[in-house]
């Protein structure tokens, strides 16, 4: 678990056995987000009722505050086959609940660091933005997504690799 | 209730060709079927619709559904509307899951027109992710919250005035706050108003009652139910409808407004001059000044910035109303609602067409200004590099407006002012030679065409045209270069070049939506609820918009705006109450350890620690979930948005992904 452990260990990962076939590859990327009831979920509310696209593949999960998402709530969204994970809050100094998003934040920033070392780095996303930037939303969402098409599927999921 | 065995209902809604357009919303019905716990699942074309949720109230008694699924639009919009629904057929309102699929599926997918098969996927999954979840939820409570009858009003322009005198003539307590030293925001400051062509300081009017209303007869001042501060600040805010508390800071005036006699010495005495703010560069003031002759409150003001603590103000004042050592002073105050009418400021338009770096290039509210005959040059028309009467005049529309560089909206009032102001420099200087350039005329409603008949009949020149570039000569004329839609390119020489810059957020309003906890959008102006049925509401209950701080607005506007939010606001406060859910935190005693981490992250102080275990103080709790995630013996869960919760909705979500586990 120790961040500076985890860039000394080898990244490459072993050939796995040959369980799971390549043929099953999933055809559809999954990016589980959360988002803030008062910021990120408008957010992304507008960019939808300003008509502007993001991928299809961003499902969102609405909770009160970015403060309330749980690092659990995350090992469960990867743990279930989720190939990222968004977690998206107000911006700083503007969040509804105060300091919800500075302690999603500090708890995100670890986790990230936490997946790498289990080799899921890079699919926990952590960005923050007011109600009213549908722009960052749209441009955090396929930029993450990009990401994750890069990445592959999530390695739990049956065809990962 | 929650003991007995989940009967989902899911009503999957059409929003007309809204969402059926891109989701097939007959199949994702079908598919809600199969899904475990549902007992119904049907579509409609309008769920919202009296019809719509009548059809939920029948299916709730019909196949006895303890709970409550919609895929609709967003939970911002509809969530209160159909909880109440649901409550009206005798089920706990918090028995009820909304889905998205209009803002966050067919509208932000409408444009991927080869994915809408994907779009009906997307739905299905957030429809089950809901299923999983609504077999969890639990029945929430409600308590009464009392709404005492004082409203804050913040910015004592056209729509903080109307909205403060309805409301004291309503009977309610008023607190109007402004931060200037006058009231009567930009109105005050132009000479005439359309479309009455009135007084910009005596507006709001209202038949018969009109010199009631005006500012310069101060009746606002002599409100027993309107407390004035000016020069004051919202520099604290925190609470709940019905108990807002906020700190009022309130910088000195110098001149006590009772006392003085507006005898003027004081500002004759003053040895210190300096451009006035409120004239655009136009005109001059001293350290102690009125702002502009029919100010209110009636007596002058300290610019403690610029003063140099001489004293000659002091020295003759024959009442002594003069103080130099005023301090600044913090005011608590708590009140039930809030309305904000913080108004708008005019675009700077830095860099463009020679504004800033040419004499003789203004902004229409400077010529406004100018043209006031109560203004720095009581009224008259000149140019500013030689104090002569123009000749030929340039007027630029959409100047920083309908700009993606600048401000991508349509500031609304630019088309008339500039009408306006051609209108009137013909009729008085008809010699006067007027160019206006524009990308398209805009002016709606009933009285304005007017103007725009008078201008043309009074031989204004309109050239639907861009102008390219501006180019002082000798004796600081103009020459611009003029591209017309057309194609055609001409160079038009002008005296005086006016632009018509756009109508942005006023000065400082990021920061107040950031003290008060408010929403604002793209454009950077206040964000109402709904825009077409909540355009007062915010999302912050008991804070509503007046005016022109949530969008351009002319003075009509702004003026029933104010009127809706007046209206708004008394709502509670008539009734005295509001009712406030319980989706607060709560604790588990038995499992709670005692550490006080929760107690440390709550932003509201709402936990305290007794008898070695945490207690939530239900009013305080607002409900955020931050304690929840801190707690390391799972005791203390946010109701509604429990652990259990959200993981099965995660759990529901990813189900028909496959992992080798499963």
């Amino acid at each position: 678990m120790n961040p500076s452990k985890a860039s000394s260990t080898p990244k490459r990962k072993r050939k796995s056995k040959p369980k799971a076939k390549a043929a099953s590859t999933p055809d559809k990327l999954r990016i589980v987000s959360f988002c803030c009831h008062y910021c990120s979920y408008g957010a992304a509310d507008l960019a939808g009722s300003s008509k502007m696209p993001y991928p299809l593949n961003v499902e969102i999960i609405r909770v009160p505050c970015s403060g309330r998402v749980d690092p659990l709530h995350v090992l469960h969204a990867l743990e279930n086959g989720a190939d990222g994970v968004m977690v998206t809050g107000c911006l700083k100094d503007q969040c509804h609940f105060v300091t919800g998003n500075l302690h999603a934040e500090k708890r995100m920033m670890k986790l990230q660091k936490w997946l790498e070392t289990i080799g899921l780095g890079g699919r926990l996303e952590f960005q923050l933005m007011s109600a009213g930037m549908a722009k960052r939303w749209v441009e955090t969402t396929k930029s993450f997504y990009d990401r994750i098409k890069e990445l592959g599927p999530n390695p739990l999921r049956k065809g990962g690799k | 209730m929650s003991s007995e065995k989940p009967r989902i209902g899911v009503f999957v809604c059409k929003c007309g060709t809204n969402i059926a357009k891109v989701v097939d919303v007959p199949a994702v019905a079908e598919y809600a079927k199969t899904l475990p716990n549902v007992a119904y699942a049907g579509w409609q074309l309008f769920t919202c619709s009296e019809e719509g949720q009548n059809i939920i109230k029948d299916h709730i008694a019909k196949h006895k559904l303890n709970r409550v699924i919609v895929a609709s639009c967003s939970p911002k919009l509809h969530e209160p509307t159909f909880r109440r629904t649901i409550a009206e057929a005798g089920l706990n309102p918090f028995f009820f899951e909304m889905v998205n699929i209009r803002e966050q599926v067919s509208w932000c997918h409408m444009k991927q027109k080869d994915e809408y098969a994907h779009a009906t996927q997307k739905a299905k999954d957030l429809v089950r992710a809901a299923v999983y979840r609504a077999a969890l939820l639990e029945p929430i409570g409600s308590t009464t919250q009392k709404v005492p009858p004082v409203c804050l009003v913040i910015g004592a322009g056209i729509a903080g005035i109307q909205a403060a005198t309805m409301l004291a003539d309503n009977g309610f307590d008023v607190h109007l706050v402004e931060r200037s030293p006058a009231l009567g925001g930009k109105a005050a400051q132009l000479g005439l108003v359309f479309m009455t062509d009135s007084c910009g300081v005596c507006v709001p009017p209202r038949y018969g009652e009109m010199a009631r209303k005006c500012l310069s007869k101060r009746v606002i001042l002599h409100d027993p139910k309107i407390q004035v501060h000016t020069q004051t600040e919202v520099t604290q805010f925190e609470g709940y409808i019905g108990n807002f508390q906020a700190t009022l800071k309130t910088h000195p005036r110098g001149v006590d407004v009772d006392t003085c006699t507006l005898c003027g010495k004081c500002v004759e005495a003053c040895p210190v001059e300096v451009p006035n703010e409120l004239d655009y560069g136009l005109g001059t003031r001293k350290a102690i000044y009125l702002p502009f002759p029919q100010a209110v409150p009636r007596a002058p003001v300290i610019d403690f910035d610029t003063c140099t603590r001489c004293g000659k103000c002091v020295d003759v004042c024959p009442v002594k109303a003069v103080h130099l050592d005023e301090k600044p002073k913090e005011t608590e105050i708590t009140v039930g609602t809030v309305i904000v009418a913080t108004g708008f400021d005019v675009f700077k338009p830095e860099g463009m067409y020679g504004w800033g770096e040419y004499p003789n290039v203004l902004t229409q509210f400077a010529l406004a200004r100018m043209m006031d005959p109560l203004g720095p040059l009581e009224g008259q028309l000149q140019r500013p590099s030689d104090k002569q009467l123009p000749k030929r005049i340039g007027m630029i529309q959409c100047v920083g407006s309908r700009d993606p560089e600048t401000n991508p909206h349509c500031s609304r009032i630019c088309c008339q002012v500039a009408m306006k102001h051609a209108w009137f420099i013909k009729e008085h200087w008809p010699d006067t030679e007027i160019h206006v350039f524009y990308k398209d005329i805009r002016l709606q409603g009933k009285d304005y065409e007017r103007y725009y008949l008078e201008c043309q009949k009074l031989g204004v020149h309109f050239h639907r045209a861009e102008v390219t570039d501006v180019k002082q000569g000798a004796n600081k004329s103009l020459t611009l270069a003029v591209e017309h839609h057309s194609g055609r390119k001409e160079t038009v020489p002008v005296d005086l070049l006016v632009l018509s810059a756009a109508v942005v957020p006023s000065e400082g309003a990021q920061e107040l939506a950031h003290t008060l906890n408010m929403e604002v959008d793209l454009t950077g102006f206040f964000r109402e609820y709904h825009l077409k049925l909540a355009p007062v509401d915010t999302t912050s209950d008991g804070i509503y918009l007046a005016g022109a701080c949530s969008s351009p607005r002319d003075i009509a506007e702004s003026s029933f705006m104010a009127a809706a939010a007046a209206s708004h606001a008394a709502i509670p406060m008539s009734k005295g109450e509001v009712q406030v859910d319980l989706a607060k935190s709560i604790v588990d005693e038995s499992l709670c350890i005692g550490c006080a981490n929760c107690f440390v992250v709550c932003p509201y102080s709402a936990i305290k620690m007794e008898g070695g275990v945490a207690k939530v103080i239900e009013v305080a709790c607002k409900g955020c979930g931050i304690c929840a995630v801190e707690c390391p013996a799972e005791a203390i869960q946010l109701r509604h948005f429990r652990d259990k919760q959200i993981l099965a909705q995660i759990s529901g979500m990813l189900a028909n992904v496959e992992v080798p586990e499963k």
